[in-house]
Protein backbone atom coordinates (compact mmCIF):
# COMPACT_ATOMS: atom_id res chain seq x y z
CA UNK A 1 0.00 0.00 0.00
CA UNK A 2 1.58 3.24 -1.16
CA UNK A 3 0.02 6.71 -0.86
CA UNK A 4 0.70 8.71 -4.05
CA UNK A 5 0.15 12.27 -5.20
CA UNK A 6 -0.78 11.61 -8.80
CA UNK A 7 -1.89 8.60 -10.82
CA UNK A 8 1.26 8.71 -12.93
CA UNK A 9 3.17 7.74 -9.77
CA UNK A 10 1.77 4.21 -10.09
CA UNK A 11 4.46 3.12 -12.54
CA UNK A 12 7.51 4.31 -10.53
CA UNK A 13 5.93 2.92 -7.35
CA UNK A 14 5.39 -0.43 -9.06
CA UNK A 15 9.07 -0.53 -10.00
CA UNK A 16 10.07 0.13 -6.37
CA UNK A 17 7.63 -2.53 -5.15
CA UNK A 18 8.86 -5.04 -7.72
CA UNK A 19 12.56 -4.58 -6.92
CA UNK A 20 11.98 -4.79 -3.20
CA UNK A 21 9.62 -7.74 -3.20
CA UNK A 22 11.66 -9.77 -5.70
CA UNK A 23 14.83 -9.24 -3.72
CA UNK A 24 13.05 -10.22 -0.52
CA UNK A 25 11.61 -13.45 -1.90
CA UNK A 26 14.13 -14.37 -4.58
CA UNK A 27 11.11 -14.88 -6.86
CA UNK A 28 9.83 -12.93 -9.85
CA UNK A 29 6.43 -11.32 -10.41
CA UNK A 30 4.77 -13.30 -13.19
CA UNK A 31 1.43 -11.67 -13.78
CA UNK A 32 -0.22 -8.34 -12.98
CA UNK A 33 -4.00 -7.92 -12.95
CA UNK A 34 -5.49 -4.42 -13.07
CA UNK A 35 -8.34 -2.43 -14.51
CA UNK A 36 -7.93 -0.29 -17.64
CA UNK A 37 -7.05 2.92 -15.82
CA UNK A 38 -4.78 5.27 -17.76
CA UNK A 39 -2.03 4.76 -15.17
CA UNK A 40 -1.93 1.04 -16.03
CA UNK A 41 -2.22 1.19 -19.83
CA UNK A 42 0.61 3.70 -19.97
CA UNK A 43 3.07 2.91 -22.83
CA UNK A 44 6.18 2.98 -20.66
CA UNK A 45 4.55 0.74 -18.06
CA UNK A 46 3.51 -1.77 -20.75
CA UNK A 47 6.96 -1.73 -22.33
CA UNK A 48 8.57 -2.29 -18.93
CA UNK A 49 6.35 -5.32 -18.21
CA UNK A 50 7.08 -6.76 -21.65
CA UNK A 51 10.79 -6.40 -21.07
CA UNK A 52 10.53 -8.00 -17.61
CA UNK A 53 8.32 -10.80 -18.91
CA UNK A 54 5.35 -9.87 -16.74
CA UNK A 55 2.02 -10.95 -18.22
CA UNK A 56 -0.61 -8.20 -18.00
CA UNK A 57 -4.27 -9.06 -17.39
CA UNK A 58 -6.91 -6.39 -17.78
CA UNK A 59 -10.50 -6.52 -16.63
CA UNK A 60 -13.31 -5.85 -19.11
CA UNK A 61 -14.00 -2.10 -19.21
CA UNK A 62 -16.30 -0.87 -16.43
CA UNK A 63 -16.37 -4.31 -14.83
CA UNK A 64 -14.76 -3.98 -11.39
CA UNK A 65 -16.32 -7.35 -10.51
CA UNK A 66 -13.41 -8.95 -12.38
CA UNK A 67 -11.03 -7.11 -10.07
CA UNK A 68 -12.68 -8.66 -7.04
CA UNK A 69 -9.65 -9.37 -4.87
CA UNK A 70 -8.43 -5.81 -4.82
CA UNK A 71 -11.88 -4.22 -4.71
CA UNK A 72 -12.83 -6.36 -1.71
CA UNK A 73 -9.54 -5.44 -0.06
CA UNK A 74 -10.35 -1.75 -0.54
CA UNK A 75 -13.55 -2.35 1.41
CA UNK A 76 -11.67 -4.04 4.27
CA UNK A 77 -9.04 -1.30 4.28
CA UNK A 78 -11.58 1.50 4.36
CA UNK A 79 -13.72 -0.17 7.03
CA UNK A 80 -10.71 -0.39 9.32
CA UNK A 81 -9.62 3.10 8.38
CA UNK A 82 -12.99 4.61 9.23
CA UNK A 83 -13.11 2.75 12.53
CA UNK A 84 -9.65 3.96 13.55
CA UNK A 85 -10.30 7.53 12.42
CA UNK A 86 -13.51 7.52 14.44
CA UNK A 87 -12.04 6.10 17.67
CA UNK A 88 -8.97 8.32 17.62
CA UNK A 89 -10.92 11.39 16.55
CA UNK A 90 -8.15 12.23 14.11
CA UNK A 91 -8.57 14.65 11.22
CA UNK A 92 -9.45 13.03 7.88
CA UNK A 93 -6.25 14.44 6.44
CA UNK A 94 -4.38 11.75 8.37
CA UNK A 95 -6.03 9.05 6.24
CA UNK A 96 -2.74 7.94 4.68
CA UNK A 97 -1.25 7.06 8.08
CA UNK A 98 -4.42 5.26 9.08
CA UNK A 99 -4.66 3.29 5.82
CA UNK A 100 -1.05 2.19 6.30
CA UNK A 101 -1.87 0.94 9.78
CA UNK A 102 -4.98 -0.81 8.46
CA UNK A 103 -2.80 -2.49 5.84
CA UNK A 104 -0.34 -3.58 8.54
CA UNK A 105 -3.01 -5.20 10.68
CA UNK A 106 -4.90 -6.77 7.75
CA UNK A 107 -1.68 -8.56 6.80
CA UNK A 108 -1.70 -9.96 10.31
CA UNK A 109 -5.42 -10.87 10.49
CA UNK A 110 -6.98 -14.23 9.59
CA UNK A 111 -8.67 -14.33 6.19
CA UNK A 112 -11.27 -16.85 4.97
CA UNK A 113 -9.76 -17.14 1.47
CA UNK A 114 -6.57 -18.55 2.96
CA UNK A 115 -8.32 -20.89 5.44
CA UNK A 116 -8.16 -18.42 8.31
CA UNK A 117 -4.41 -18.13 8.15
CA UNK A 118 -2.90 -14.66 8.03
CA UNK A 119 -1.29 -13.20 4.89
CA UNK A 120 2.03 -12.79 6.72
CA UNK A 121 1.88 -16.43 7.75
CA UNK A 122 1.32 -17.46 4.12
CA UNK A 123 4.14 -15.17 3.11
CA UNK A 124 6.77 -16.18 5.66
CA UNK A 125 5.57 -19.66 6.57
CA UNK A 126 5.49 -18.95 10.29
CA UNK A 127 2.98 -17.30 12.64
CA UNK A 128 3.12 -13.60 13.37
CA UNK A 129 4.53 -12.10 16.59
CA UNK A 130 1.88 -9.79 18.03
CA UNK A 131 3.77 -8.81 21.18
CA UNK A 132 4.82 -5.38 19.90
CA UNK A 133 1.35 -4.23 18.74
CA UNK A 134 -0.03 -0.99 20.14
CA UNK A 135 -3.40 0.69 19.83
CA UNK A 136 -3.25 3.10 16.91
CA UNK A 137 -3.35 6.71 18.05
CA UNK A 138 -2.72 6.02 21.73
CA UNK A 139 -0.49 8.37 23.71
CA UNK A 140 3.15 7.44 24.07
CA UNK A 141 6.01 9.19 25.83
CA UNK A 142 9.09 9.31 23.66
CA UNK A 143 12.40 9.82 25.39
CA UNK A 144 14.78 12.49 24.18
CA UNK A 145 18.29 11.23 23.51
CA UNK A 146 21.13 12.85 25.43
CA UNK A 147 22.11 15.11 22.53
CA UNK A 148 18.61 16.60 22.34
CA UNK A 149 18.44 17.87 25.93
CA UNK A 150 20.42 19.40 28.75
CA UNK A 151 20.23 18.10 32.29
CA UNK A 152 17.33 20.35 33.28
CA UNK A 153 15.19 19.78 30.18
CA UNK A 154 12.25 17.36 30.17
CA UNK A 155 13.25 13.75 29.52
CA UNK A 156 10.36 12.82 27.26
CA UNK A 157 7.65 14.27 25.07
CA UNK A 158 4.07 13.14 24.54
CA UNK A 159 3.34 11.72 21.06
CA UNK A 160 0.69 9.76 19.24
CA UNK A 161 1.37 6.12 18.37
CA UNK A 162 1.71 5.18 14.69
CA UNK A 163 3.81 2.07 14.34
CA UNK A 164 3.90 2.00 10.58
CA UNK B 1 -81.58 -16.85 -31.80
CA UNK B 2 -79.84 -13.69 -32.92
CA UNK B 3 -78.17 -13.39 -29.51
CA UNK B 4 -77.11 -17.02 -29.66
CA UNK B 5 -75.54 -16.41 -33.05
CA UNK B 6 -73.36 -13.60 -31.78
CA UNK B 7 -72.34 -15.63 -28.77
CA UNK B 8 -71.35 -18.48 -31.00
CA UNK B 9 -69.38 -16.11 -33.16
CA UNK B 10 -67.64 -14.60 -30.14
CA UNK B 11 -66.72 -18.05 -28.85
CA UNK B 12 -65.40 -18.94 -32.23
CA UNK B 13 -63.22 -15.83 -32.36
CA UNK B 14 -61.72 -16.61 -28.93
CA UNK B 15 -60.98 -20.11 -30.07
CA UNK B 16 -59.49 -18.78 -33.27
CA UNK B 17 -57.03 -16.58 -31.45
CA UNK B 18 -54.01 -18.81 -30.98
CA UNK B 19 -52.71 -19.50 -27.50
CA UNK B 20 -49.54 -17.66 -28.50
CA UNK B 21 -51.52 -14.48 -29.24
CA UNK B 22 -53.52 -14.84 -26.02
CA UNK B 23 -50.34 -15.26 -24.04
CA UNK B 24 -48.96 -12.13 -25.66
CA UNK B 25 -52.10 -10.18 -24.85
CA UNK B 26 -51.98 -11.15 -21.17
CA UNK B 27 -48.22 -10.56 -21.14
CA UNK B 28 -48.83 -6.98 -22.23
CA UNK B 29 -51.91 -6.46 -20.06
CA UNK B 30 -49.86 -7.45 -17.03
CA UNK B 31 -47.10 -5.00 -17.80
CA UNK B 32 -44.83 -7.47 -19.59
CA UNK B 33 -45.08 -10.16 -16.96
CA UNK B 34 -42.52 -12.95 -17.10
CA UNK B 35 -43.54 -16.29 -18.62
CA UNK B 36 -43.30 -18.09 -15.30
CA UNK B 37 -45.68 -15.59 -13.70
CA UNK B 38 -48.21 -16.06 -16.49
CA UNK B 39 -47.99 -19.83 -16.04
CA UNK B 40 -48.73 -19.56 -12.32
CA UNK B 41 -51.83 -17.45 -12.93
CA UNK B 42 -53.02 -19.50 -15.94
CA UNK B 43 -52.82 -22.72 -13.93
CA UNK B 44 -55.24 -21.18 -11.44
CA UNK B 45 -57.58 -20.26 -14.36
CA UNK B 46 -57.36 -16.58 -13.53
CA UNK B 47 -56.49 -15.39 -17.03
CA UNK B 48 -59.54 -15.71 -19.30
CA UNK B 49 -58.94 -17.70 -22.45
CA UNK B 50 -55.39 -18.66 -21.57
CA UNK B 51 -54.81 -22.39 -21.31
CA UNK B 52 -51.29 -23.10 -22.45
CA UNK B 53 -48.77 -20.34 -21.87
CA UNK B 54 -46.38 -19.91 -24.75
CA UNK B 55 -44.48 -16.66 -24.92
CA UNK B 56 -42.59 -16.12 -28.17
CA UNK B 57 -39.34 -14.13 -28.46
CA UNK B 58 -40.32 -10.56 -27.69
CA UNK B 59 -37.72 -7.95 -28.58
CA UNK B 60 -39.10 -5.11 -26.42
CA UNK B 61 -38.62 -7.21 -23.32
CA UNK B 62 -35.10 -8.25 -24.29
CA UNK B 63 -34.13 -4.65 -24.97
CA UNK B 64 -35.73 -3.35 -21.80
CA UNK B 65 -34.97 -6.08 -19.30
CA UNK B 66 -31.57 -7.50 -20.28
CA UNK B 67 -29.30 -7.84 -17.30
CA UNK B 68 -25.94 -9.31 -16.45
CA UNK B 69 -25.71 -12.81 -15.10
CA UNK B 70 -24.07 -13.37 -11.75
CA UNK B 71 -20.30 -13.46 -11.87
CA UNK B 72 -18.94 -16.95 -11.33
CA UNK B 73 -16.92 -17.51 -8.20
CA UNK B 74 -13.25 -17.83 -8.97
CA UNK B 75 -11.96 -21.30 -8.16
CA UNK B 76 -8.41 -20.93 -9.45
CA UNK B 77 -5.83 -19.82 -6.92
CA UNK B 78 -2.14 -19.17 -7.34
CA UNK B 79 0.12 -21.92 -6.08
CA UNK B 80 3.15 -19.77 -5.37
CA UNK B 81 4.10 -16.37 -4.06
CA UNK B 82 4.25 -13.65 -6.79
CA UNK B 83 2.46 -15.77 -9.42
CA UNK B 84 -0.21 -13.10 -9.67
CA UNK B 85 -0.38 -9.56 -8.30
CA UNK B 86 -3.65 -7.62 -8.14
CA UNK B 87 -3.36 -3.86 -8.25
CA UNK B 88 -5.71 -0.91 -8.06
CA UNK B 89 -5.71 2.81 -7.33
CA UNK B 90 -8.07 4.26 -4.71
CA UNK B 91 -8.91 7.95 -4.81
CA UNK B 92 -9.41 9.83 -1.57
CA UNK B 93 -12.04 12.54 -1.25
CA UNK B 94 -9.52 14.46 0.84
CA UNK B 95 -5.85 15.35 0.42
CA UNK B 96 -3.62 13.78 3.04
CA UNK B 97 -1.32 15.84 5.25
CA UNK B 98 1.60 14.65 3.14
CA UNK B 99 -0.17 15.74 -0.06
CA UNK B 100 -1.35 12.31 -1.25
CA UNK B 101 -4.61 12.06 -3.17
CA UNK B 102 -4.52 8.32 -3.97
CA UNK B 103 -3.16 5.07 -2.72
CA UNK B 104 -2.05 2.21 -4.94
CA UNK B 105 -2.27 -1.33 -3.61
CA UNK B 106 -0.51 -4.49 -4.73
CA UNK B 107 -1.93 -7.77 -3.44
CA UNK B 108 -0.19 -11.10 -3.84
CA UNK B 109 -2.82 -13.64 -4.92
CA UNK B 110 -1.24 -16.59 -3.10
CA UNK B 111 -0.65 -15.08 0.34
CA UNK B 112 -3.13 -12.17 0.04
CA UNK B 113 -0.41 -9.97 1.46
CA UNK B 114 -1.08 -6.32 0.79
Amino acid sequence: MYPIKKKSDVFPVFKVFKTQIELETGKKIKCLRTDNGGEYVDDEFLAFCKQEGIVRQFTVAYTPQQNGVVERMNRTLLERTRAMLKTTGMAKSLWAEVVKTACYVINRSPSTTIDLKTPMEMWKGKPVDYSSLHVFGCHVYVMYNSQERTKLDPKSRKCIQDQT
Amino acid sequence: MFLGDTLQEADASVAAASQEETTMMWHQRLGHMLERGLKVLAERNLLHGLKTVKLPFYEHCVISKLHRLKFARVTTRSKHILDLIHSDVWESPELSLGGARYFVSFIDDYSRRL
